[in-house]
């Protein structure tokens, strides 16, 4: 396995298209380098260094949507959205950056990314996408896919699930993600002629098609089932979020009818008037406050939601691990059985009493032919055994990476739900106190 | 029986099935009762009443009621006249417009009833979204290790904003609406004080048209008339003063309502926001662990000190912020600088 990690220079130049040495030989850079402590991704996911493919510090964005309309292979009318990326190189002597591509790409593209990415790296937690359709919104959302709130805010997911791919350690130097960024036309012909889709696994594909793995390996085991209940747990709570929006979201706007009658009570009364019809626009201020709190609530959603669709990307690889294991246990089988037979011939056991006698060269022809599968067998098994580690090892520094960059993520997203339930407190207050002051002049 | 007559608390306060002798109910209403003689005592012409004087200090009233029993026919015949539909020529404007006002009134306090009531419906639905939101994140949080504590931390607190959402609408439910109700069946009385004003006109008006029908018997107007007309502009009299009373009261009522329903709603507000996410922990996290704790005004901070307090009350953590007059919500930027802010106060007092 052991190979050169790639020439730094030579990738910028059009290079051949298979991903660079393989994904076992990336991180194996990939891994040296953090140890040499170069890796600086982490202080913020919009930078991100790549001594292989980047020299330079490069700036992601996706800056717009536009709706479009075109044929598509049925020859038949349909909409679509497209989303600008623009890519900039920063780190410049003046400190600006200057933008280096800017090309269109739809949903479908990020989606064939994604899916070359889960083929050839089964052992990365790839990040996911935003959701296709909106799910678990709350009655004043719409669910339709052309809705400008939706696009705006899959595009600001979009532009993450960029930023997540630059600013991880492996997936950050692959080809095909810079030609992504890079390369308008013939993307997809590239993409396809990497032969990904004969490698993908059909396997994973299938649902809940359990492998009987006999000595499965606890970590994985405890992952995929923490995996399973982490997805359950986050989609319960956004469930329950967007029930509570949406009754937060009524018990507002009830208030903005106190502001009409208080307004038209206030036709009728002399010395009380001024102070009704000031505290009824301070009620319409705190209805139509909902629609901000509401919508800066969307936002933490969209968070969580990213790790439940994490959760997916996470099990993934634990299936990846299962299904390999299984395949090792089956060669190793196949191979003790073989020398089971083996044995048995050699020792003419209970076959010649079975099958009747054999003349000695055909069974030393046999012999050698199973002596032959035998050892070939172990060959196998050897590299399964060899492949199988290596995978347990790079899968699990990934896991611990994703668990760091999920307590980090997480935490955040708390502290800011946190920060925006206070700053919705403080809101209500001030409304408060301000209709307050109207009715105690009264 | 010129005056308002004061409004009994309804008897029953929901529609529906409501245990009477509900502590809740029972309690809502002795309120009331305590309103309306507080009411009556502030009137300057009933508080004077003989027959309220018998109600508050005979023990027995049941010689009383004999008496009451008469009075209440009395009623009922004027009531009847009034019905009986003696159709007035024209009601005085100023009569009128004290009848139109009234009637709105009642309107836009019914609507502001109907408006309260939805609210607490869309409040108590809430809250009942809001009691299955808070676990989840208790369940979340057993599937972690470094995460439990906020998650914990969001749980509590939500837990924490539904008491105050409960404590929100029992006290608009008990104290806000009872007066909102009570306001409604006043101005009920005070349309009935203008029904029975209209019926002395009705009597002075028919009885000045059947003198007019004899005016060339008699030219004087007889005294029966004259008495009417007294009696009418009496009424009439009485009835705007004790309606100008009626409004000042009003407008004192509705002021200390309304101020309270907005001190109700800033209280549920300051309860949710005094415990948002448990801020000290993560002032204690942006502190490097190292414990601190507050020292009269001042706060100390134990650099390397090993252990974190158990918990910290908020007011800690606002007295930090205060102090360093940061604003109250922070990011991790913020506390951050918090951070070597304390860190160099901290080394200079060291120094000092």
């Amino acid at each position: 396995m052991e190979q050169t990690p790639p020439d730094p220079e030579r990738p910028l130049q059009p290079a051949p298209l298979e991903p660079l040495g393989g994904p076992g030989a990336v991180l194996e850079a990939a891994v040296r380098e953090e140890t040499e402590g170069t890796r600086e991704d982490s202080s913020g996911v919009d930078t991100m260094t790549g001594n292989n493919f980047w020299l330079k510090k490069i700036e992601i964005s996706v800056s717009e949507a536009e709706k479009r309309t075109g044929r598509n292979a049925m020859n038949m009318q349909e909409t679509y959205t497209a989303y600008l990326i623009e890519t900039r190189s920063v780190g410049h002597a003046d400190g600006q950056s200057v933008l280096t591509d800017s090309l269109w790409r739809r949903y479908s593209e990020f989606e064939l990314l994604r899916n070359y990415l889960l083929v050839y790296y089964p052992h990365i937690v790839v990040p996911p996408l935003p959701e296709k359709r909106a799910e678990f919104v709350w009655h004043k959302l719409s669910a339709d896919n052309m809705d400008p709130d939706f696009v705006e805010r899959r595009r600001i997911g979009l532009e993450n699930f960029l930023l997540r791919v630059a600013s991880h350690p492996v997936l950050c130097r692959d080809k095909i993600f810079y030609l992504f960024l890079t390369q308008e036309g013939n993307w997809k012909e590239t993409v396809n002629e990497t032969g990904f889709q004969l490698k993908a696994d059909s396997r994973l594909k299938a649902l809940n098609a359990t492998f009987r793995v006999k000595n499965p390996d606890k970590r994985f085991t405890e992952l995929k089932h923490y995996s399973d209940e982490l997805q359950s747990v986050i989609s319960h709570l956004l469930r329950v979020r967007a029930r509570v929006a949406d009754r937060l979201y009524g018990v507002y706007k009830v208030h903005g009818n106190y502001g009409r009658v208080f307004s038209e009570w206030s036709a009728i009364e002399k010395e009380m008037g001024d102070g009704l019809q000031s505290a009824g626009h301070h009620m319409d201020v705190y209805a139509s406050s909902i629609d901000d709190i509401l919508e800066d609530e969307e936002h933490y959603a969209d968070q969580l939601k990213e790790y439940l669709f994490y959760a997916e990307a996470l099990r993934a690889v634990c299936r990846k691990h299962e299904l390999m294991q299984y395949d090792l246990e089956t060669a190793a089988q196949d191979l003790a059985s073989k020398k089971q037979q083996c044995e048995e011939l050699a020792t003419g056991g209970m076959t010649t009493k079975l099958f009747g006698q054999e003349a000695p060269e055909q069974r030393e022809a046999r012999v050698k032919v199973l002596e032959e599968q035998i050892n070939e067998g172990e060959q196998q098994l050897k590299s399964k055994n060899l492949e199988s580690r290596e995978f347990v090892k790079n899968a699990w520094a990934d896991i611990e990476r994703f668990k760091e960059q999920k307590n980090r993520d997480l935490k955040e997203a708390l502290i800011s739900y946190a920060v925006m339930q206070i700053s919705m407190c403080k809101k209500g207050i001030q409304v408060w106190t301000n209709a307050k002051e109207c009715f105690s002049k009264m | 029986m010129r005056d308002p007559r004061q409004p009994l608390p309804e008897k029953f306060v929901v529609k529906g099935v409501v245990d009477r002798f509900s502590e809740e109910f029972v309690e809502t209403r002795r309120k009331a009762l305590d309103k309306f003689l507080k009411r009556i005592t502030d009137h300057p012409v009933l508080s004077f009443n003989e027959h309220f004087n018998v109600f508050l200090t005979a023990k027995d009233l049941n010689a009383y009621k004999k008496q009451g029993m008469a009075l209440l026919s009395r009623v009922g015949e004027s009531v009847k006249h009034v019905t009986g539909g003696y159709k007035l020529r024209s009601r005085p404007l100023e009569f009128a417009a004290i009848g139109d006002y009234l009637d709105t009134f009642a309107l836009k306090l019914g609507t502001i009833d109907r408006i309260a009531q939805r609210i607490i419906k869309e409040e108590i639905e809430y809250l009942v979204e809001l009691r299955e939101y808070g676990p989840v994140y208790s369940t979340w949080s057993a599937l972690e290790g470094e995460l439990a504590e906020p998650l914990e931390g969001v749980s509590a607190c939500i837990g924490n904003c539904s008491t105050a959402l409960e404590e929100l609408t029992d006290d608009v439910t008990e104290d806000f609406l009872p007066v909102l109700r009570e306001y409604i069946l006043y101005s009920d009385s005070m349309k009935n004080v203008l029904k029975k004003r209209d019926q002395v006109q009705a009597e002075y008006e028919a009885k000045l048209e059947a003198v007019a029908l004899r005016k060339e018997d008699r030219p004087k107007v007889p005294t029966d008339v004259e008495k009417c007309q007294d009696r009418m502009e009496c009424f009439n009299a009485d009835l705007k003063a004790d309606m100008e009373r009626w409004q000042s009261n009003k407008r004192h009522d509705f002021r200390q309502l309304l101020v309270g329903l907005a001190d109700k709603n800033i209280q549920y507000y300051e309860k949710v926001k005094i415990r948002p996410m448990p801020l000290w922990f993560l002032v204690a996290r942006a502190f490097g662990g190292g414990a601190y704790q507050r020292k009269t005004k001042e706060i100390k901070l134990n650099v390397g000190g090993d252990e974190c307090p158990p918990s910290l009350p908020a007011f800690s953590v606002e007295s930090v912020v205060s102090e360093l007059d940061l604003p109250w919500i922070l990011r991790m930027d913020q506390l951050i600088k918090l951070n070597s802010i304390m860190a160099t106060r901290c080394g200079h007092r060291r120094k000092a």
